[in-house]
């Protein structure tokens, strides 16, 4: 006690005369002063060298970026259409196959060709002599080229089963020769002519399997022009003597809603933190680029609706100082979908941020008046480009500003520019 | 006439070079005498006071009158020798008490004619990170936990650092004046 009472003995005696000593600098001292004093400071006009250099820094990156996206999207998107047109070369080959394949039924009717014209003549001079007054078996048989051609269509259905395609056939102007080999079978069977094959069940068959048809937005066969998906309709060969179309389900566009992504990335902002000290001028001193970085888990409820939240690690950095926070971000946002790939997401949520340590590098002074806790709020906007089935990149401005306190009582703000990676799962 | 720190502060905003010797004849006593605690010698005071002087005038701007002038111009003093001191990156090294007051000169009449001359001496005898510790526990007033922060040395570093600032101190007292002090 004895020794303690000493020593503060000891520290009142160095103070109250210490305080009272009032040295003088050498005569010459403001002389020499004079000249190291700078020009008027321009707190704006550093600030503004800062941000120019970084915002430049930023719109480098940001003009890289989507050159890069845009050039990957491109090289995706002539690797589709490449396999779109092969496979289509591959469908416009198995047709021209099937047209070949039923090529040699033409010409093994081709020696009955005399017959079959005679048949065809016959038929003529039934449509001819249809107005007439009926007055011959033959002619009571005549029955015109409505009767015919819906004998046709039926006729057609059987050879469906024999692999021929209704579309090729009737696109590569074979009716005539699957007309005469009608023609031919019905002479075959020693029908007459005048005798309509017309099986109902077939056509009901066929109208029921077009009225069911679907229209089918296939992977495959998707044009990205804008917005409008065009489809193609494939007609499937005919089957069981009717024509009918192609079923599928129809796919939904990505996995069903509410559905989960996780999104990491890093936020470049500034926050001067010469308003929080402003009492202290080294304290805070020079605006310099702070960032936070982090993971979030996005959660989204609808196409244009998300919940998300998680961890950011945040450093708010002066010339002089640091501050660490762990930062804890519950952000809501608001999609728009602009193209395909493309989309605008607006965001905005509350942060709470825990201060982990301060670093007054320069001046060595520990932080007064500094606030363990507070809750700022943040709004950013984003360009969402789509990088793949999965992967959508995210970038844009984004500002903030503190809702409680900072420190000494002050509140501060923020603005900056973030770059993201979502994974969808 | 002793120009009001208002008009101070607003010339030396502006830049005005008048404004800014006024200021500095003012405050040159204070401003100096911490230069002269924290340093180790007249010249590198000098050094120090013009650096910290080239600050005060480019932060004026960020000054708030919500306390006074000349304390907040003695703590921009304070941090601008502490940034000298890092600057030198000085190590907190243990040092023998008896070394330091053995090499310590007294001088009895220069403490008798001008004491606070001869006690700033003896701070400058000081081994560096002793003399810190001590200036800013005994003149700042600092806790041992904020010199502890802003030093990046451990509290009871600090403390230890005090200690033996203090024995040193005293013996060079002893050394001088008998055990006076």
């Amino acid at each position: 006690m004895t020794e303690h009472q000493h020593n503060d003995n000891l520290e009142r005696f160095f103070k109250e005369n210490l305080e009272r000593y009032s040295p003088t600098p050498s005569g010459d001292f403001w002389a020499r002063m004079e000249s190291s004093i700078p020009p008027k400071p321009s707190a704006w006009k550093g600030l503004a060298t800062s941000f120019r250099k970084w915002a430049g820094l930023g719109l480098l990156l940001l003009v890289g970026t989507t050159v890069l996206v845009l050039w990957y999207r491109d090289k995706q998107e002539i690797e589709r259409l490449s396999k779109q047109i092969a496979k289509q070369e591959a469908v416009a080959s198995q047709e021209a196959d099937v047209s070949k394949a039923a090529a040699p039924i033409s010409s093994e009717i081709l020696p009955e060709k005399a017959s079959i014209n005679g048949a065809a003549n016959d038929v003529a001079n039934a449509s001819e002599v249809a107005d007439a007054p009926v007055s011959s078996p033959n002619l009571k048989t005549a029955y015109g080229k409505k009767a015919f051609k819906q004998q046709l269509t039926a006729s057609n259905g059987r050879a469906g089963s024999s692999g021929v395609a209704f579309k090729p056939l009737q696109e590569a102007g074979e009716n005539q020769v699957v007309e005469k080999q009608v023609l031919a079978e019905n002479a075959a069977k020693e029908l007459p002519i005048s005798e309509p094959i017309i099986d109902e069940t077939l056509i009901s068959q066929a109208s029921q399997s077009m009225a069911a048809a679907t229209v089918e937005p296939s992977d495959e066969s998707y044009f990205d022009l804008g917005f409008i998906p065009v489809t193609d309709i494939f007609v499937s060969s005919i089957n069981n003597h009717a024509p009918s179309v192609k079923h599928q389900k129809i796919k939904p566009f990505g996995k069903p809603y509410p559905r989960i992504s996780v999104e990491s990335g890093t936020t470049t902002f500034a926050m001067p933190l010469s308003r929080l000290f402003s009492g202290d001028t080294l304290y805070a001193g020079r605006v310099k680029p702070s960032y936070s970085a982090g993971l979030l888990l996005h959660y989204e409820i609808s196409p244009s609706f998300a919940l998300q939240g998680g961890y950011h690690f945040k450093n708010i950095r002066s010339s002089r100082m640091e501050l660490r926070y762990h930062s804890v971000p519950f952000i809501a946002v608001h999609k728009m979908k602009m193209s395909r790939s493309i989309s605008l997401e607006a965001e905005t949520g509350f942060v709470v941020n825990k201060l982990i340590n301060m670093r007054s590098y320069t001046d060595g002074l520990a932080l007064r008046g500094r606030k363990n806790v507070w809750l700022g709020w943040q709004s950013s906007l984003n360009l969402g480009i789509s990088m793949g089935d999965h992967v959508t990149l995210l970038t844009g401005p984004t500002v903030g500003s503190a809702i409680s306190t900072v420190a000494n009582g002050k509140r501060t703000w923020e603005a900056g520019l973030g770059l993201n990676l979502r994974y969808q799962f | 006439m002793i120009p009001f720190d208002e008009d101070i502060i607003r010339g030396c905003r502006k830049g005005e070079r008048k404004a800014q010797q006024a200021l500095y004849e003012k405050y040159k006593p204070m401003l100096f005498s911490i230069c002269l605690r924290y340093a180790s010698g007249w010249h590198e005071a000098e050094d120090w006071l013009q650096d910290g002087l080239v600050k005060i005038f480019t932060n004026l701007f960020q000054y708030q009158p919500t306390g006074a002038f000349g304390g907040w111009l003695r703590r921009v003093m304070v941090n601008s020798a502490l940034e000298q001191l890092r600057k030198r990156k000085r190590s907190f090294q243990t040092v023998e008490i008896g070394e330091v007051a053995d090499e310590f000169e007294a001088d009895e009449e220069l403490f008798s004619k001008y004491r606070e001359e001869a006690l700033v001496r003896m701070l400058q005898c000081l081994p560096e990170g002793y003399r810190t510790v001590f200036n800013l526990y005994v003149m700042e007033e600092y806790s041992h936990q904020e010199i502890g922060n802003m030093l990046g040395i451990a509290e009871s570093a600090s403390r230890s650092q005090l200690s033996r600032a203090k024995a040193m101190l005293r013996k060079m007292l002893e050394k001088t004046v008998g055990a006076e002090a």
